[in-house]
């Protein structure tokens, strides 16, 4: 159900153009679990220390020295609302590179962002969190977090999930029966930011047999367009 | 530190006797102020990793070297496109002028000329610091 969404993400695919003194350095190795196209130039053995050039769609991003390109790869990412200290080009860059599509994520990754969109909705108070968990079973053992989510916020939760187990009524939550699977496969968030737009955000990940594949992204238009699907999962 | 533009050496040394000794397109004014600035200094030096690249790839490798001064800035788009123009308008016709360069305007190909021994060791010694 949400595999367009990862599509469409896997289709603006990203060049980042390496440049070292000297032979292909690891960092080609933390891009290749991201669906980037990477590439490798030589420097002069006197000239600078190593950096990347990004292009998206064909058109230069930015350019940043590998040091810092491996605190931007890092998830999760710098929030929007912590971004003030930034250069107006350093948050664009990070514009595209967290609509970049990513591969071979472990669970522990996909669990950091997840608390990551989770913390973002109980600060702001407001809007709605909506969460997929394949099974509502497995939302058993997160109970305690949305529990404590639902009690210090007026946000509307919508949890959803293959309904094999019974979830306790809990205040502000609805629960959602995925009855015929189709969102089983993902593991998603999405939260809208309540009325600050700036503030929505979405990971979308599918499991496949390396690991997870997909992307989070600060967009509100996409944040909106994913809900839309889901609203179809009563 | 930059070198002014336009301030070749007044007193002519030790170093400099190679240079007069080229034949062909080179003099030794000509040389320096083609690497009096330190864009151009760094495109000699990428060119003599690759003897032939383009200006779009040159406004790139000055982009991402410009990035690595400071930590954590990057160089923006408008930033790299200033740098294109720079490129095509100055520094690109001054290296040609000295005839260190080939360069066509039209699909921005840039090569290194082919260079004597005493002008590339000369080179060499001009680009110890980029």
């Amino acid at each position: 159900m949400l595999d367009p969404y990862i599509e469409a993400v896997e289709d603006r695919r990203k060049r980042f153009v390496v440049y070292t003194p000297g032979d292909e350095p690891d960092v080609t190795d933390s891009l290749a679990t991201r669906n980037v196209t990477v590439e490798h130039r030589q420097l002069p053995p006197d000239g600078p220390p190593g950096f990347v050039t990004i292009h998206d769609d064909g058109s230069f991003a930015g350019a940043v020295g590998l040091d810092d390109l491996a605190e931007l790869l890092a998830p999760p990412v710098v929030r929007p609302g912590e971004r003030d200290g930034l250069t107006d080009g350093y948050r664009a860059l990070l514009d595209v590179l967290e609509e970049t599509l990513f591969s071979s994520l472990d669970r522990r990754q996909l669990l950091a962002t997840s608390r990551e969109i989770e913390d973002r909705a109980l600060r702001t108070g407001r809007g709605t969190l909506r969460v997929g968990f394949g099974s509502l079973s497995v939302f058993e053992s997160q109970l305690h977090v949305y529990r404590h989510l639902a009690a210090e916020t007026e946000l509307d939760i919508h949890v959803y999930g293959r309904p094999d187990w019974s979830p306790p009524d809990v205040q502000n939550t609805t629960y959602h029966e995925d009855r015929n699977g189709s969102l089983a496969p993902f593991w998603w968030l999405t939260y809208d930011g309540g009325d600050d737009p700036t503030l929505a955000c979405v990971l979308v990940a599918r499991e496949r047999e390396d690991g997870f594949v997909g992307f989070w992204s600060y967009d509100p238009h996409l944040v909106e367009a994913v809900n839309t699907t889901l609203r179809a999962v009563e | 530190m930059n070198k002014k533009e336009g301030d070749p050496p007044q007193q002519k040394t030790e170093r400099d006797r190679g240079v007069d000794e080229l034949a062909g397109p080179f003099t030794t004014r000509e040389f320096y102020r083609a690497l009096a600035e330190r864009p151009r200094r760094r495109v000699m030096a990428y060119l003599l990793e690759h003897q032939e690249t383009t200006r779009a790839e040159l406004a790139d490798v000055l982009s991402g070297w410009e990035a690595t001064e400071d930590e954590g800035t990057m160089t923006t788009p408008e930033r790299r496109e200033e740098i294109t123009v720079r490129l095509h308008h100055v520094h690109l016709p001054k290296l040609a002028d000295a005839g260190l360069i080939t360069y066509d305007q039209a699909d921005g190909r840039v090569c290194m000329s082919e260079l004597s021994e005493p002008v590339r060791q000369h080179l060499l010694r001009e680009l110890a610091e980029v």
